[in-house]
């Protein structure tokens, strides 16, 4: 046989009660009415947008950059490359495109992360649409959003 | 969450012998319905092991972030409250080696279970709020965040520690309640936002397939009834997900492989592996049977289960 159980008292048990309930309950109304700004608490977007099969866009944005050894490289997807991850630019992508300059800090960064690789000269932020028609992809076209001069 | 945010200790655990009664409703049963201490110190294990791995890997963005300038950093409504400054190189790497070491020592279960545990739980919050601060949040971390706010709350367990306690079942139970959680408000959120049935009937699979698949995952791009199919399975799994805090034994374990396959699926397809929320499915499995295929020094178990016995006796 099991020995008994070891008992909670009755606070212990009521805080428990109530931390339970708040959380649920703060995640319930951050998912009902709040947004990404909620973080550790909903709403759970990840994927939540719908993509139309018919007409619909596959959009993506990503940076290349013209290098002082006079080759043009796509910079590295994920934070460790240029300090910033792609989601990360397209989550900032209005900002930049008001504000080019911030362009500047990703040069910077990428110098301070690789100090061995040869310098960043321009930089553009390249997006890529793809047009879905009946759920399959059926054109792309890709265009430079923002160009930024490295200082 | 708010569970850290309570100043008072957890109350002391008491043997049956001076306790009320067992939990009679069935909110009390359902929240406090005795679970062994072993299967905390076994989700401890689980957790803490995989903060560094998490930390370095995952969301290793908050040491990369830490080189970028401050105008890029866009704290969220945490980060704001908390007043929590841009990050430089030198404060992050602090940051990490106090949170995994504070989260070894509270693997262990036995030198100052809560203060340990506590402490990495905010650090961690502090490192993981850093990371969503840069214009995209993810929320594959609501269970590891909540797991390390409630497992310290048992106090010192070990995995030999046969005994069943309450507060392990409201530990376990917030984890589970975390990982549901992550599921069901995210069918919610797809309602919310893409709209019902515009999001199953819709194209979401073959965006992120077109933009990050695997080459398997790309080898699927050509085929829409079926990425739509996965859409209905997705949102339909994650609508009923609640099912796992209801169900027992073998259904219960069959529900919970389905999920982990699923996490192995959409892995092989896009390589996104969710695993700091995947692996709290491990809470809702009876791992303290892990024990005995231990070698007996590793299981550390005699020392903890002893004391088990003598507070029985008298109330016998």
């Amino acid at each position: 046989m099991h020995p008994p159980a070891l008992r909670l008292g009755p606070r212990a048990r009521l805080w428990r009660s109530l931390a339970g309930a708040a959380v649920v309950g703060a995640l319930f109304y951050t998912s009902a009415y709040g947004s990404n700004d909620d973080f550790p608490l909903g709403p759970m977007t990840q994927f939540a947008f719908s993509v139309k099969g018919d007409g619909g866009t596959i959009s993506s944005y990503w940076l290349e950059a013209d290098t002082a050894a006079g080759t043009h490289v796509a910079l590295s997807f994920d934070a460790v490359g240029t300090g910033m991850k792609r989601a990360e630019i397209e989550g900032q992508m209005p900002r930049i495109r008001r504000n080019p300059a911030l362009l500047q800090g990703i040069a910077d960064g990428q110098r301070r992360l690789h100090p061995d690789r040869p310098r960043l000269t321009r930089i553009y932020v390249v997006q890529e649409i793809k047009t879905l028609k009946r759920g399959k992809v059926v054109s792309t076209m890709r265009q430079n959003r923002v160009v930024w001069d490295v200082k | 969450m708010t569970a850290a945010a309570t100043p008072q200790a957890p109350g002391p655990v008491r043997p049956a012998g001076d306790a009320p009664g067992p939990a009679r409703t069935a909110w009390g049963r359902w929240w406090f319905g005795p679970v062994p201490r072993a299967r905390i110190a076994w989700l401890r294990v689980i957790g803490y092991v995989f903060l560094p791995f998490d930390m370095l890997l995952l969301t290793s963005s908050s040491l990369a972030h830490a080189r970028l300038p401050a105008d890029l950093y866009q704290p969220v409504l945490l980060g704001r409250l908390l007043h929590l400054p841009a990050p430089t190189p030198w404060a992050m790497y602090a940051l990490l080696t106090v949170t995994v070491a504070a989260g070894l020592v509270a693997a262990t279960g036995r030198v100052l279970p809560r203060a340990s545990g506590y402490l990495a739980a905010c650090g961690y919050l502090w490192w993981v709020t850093i990371s969503m601060s840069y214009g995209k949040v993810d929320h594959d971390h609501l269970a590891l965040v909540v797991a390390l706010f409630v497992l310290p709350s048992v106090g010192r367990a070990g995995i030999g520690d046969t005994r069943r306690c309450e507060a392990s079942a409201w530990s376990v139970r917030c984890v589970q309640l975390g990982v549901v959680a992550a599921y069901f408000l995210s069918a919610w959120a797809k309602v919310r936002i893409g709209g019902f049935p515009a999001w199953p009937n819709g194209s979401t699979v073959q965006w992120a397939l077109s933009r990050r698949g695997t080459p398997f995952g790309r080898g699927l791009i050509d085929y829409p009834v079926m990425l739509k199919a996965s859409q209905w399975i997705m949102f339909l799994a994650e609508a009923l997900s609640p099912a796992l805090l209801f169900l027992r034994g073998r259904p219960l374990y069959a529900l919970v492989l389905f999920f982990a396959g699923f996490h192995a699926v959409t892995y092989a397809l896009m390589t996104i592996h969710f695993l700091p929320h995947a692996i709290w499915l491990a809470a809702f499995l009876p791992l303290e049977r892990l024990t005995p295929l231990l070698p007996e020094r590793l299981r550390g178990g005699t020392r903890a289960a002893a004391p088990a016995a003598a507070p029985a006796e008298p109330a016998a």
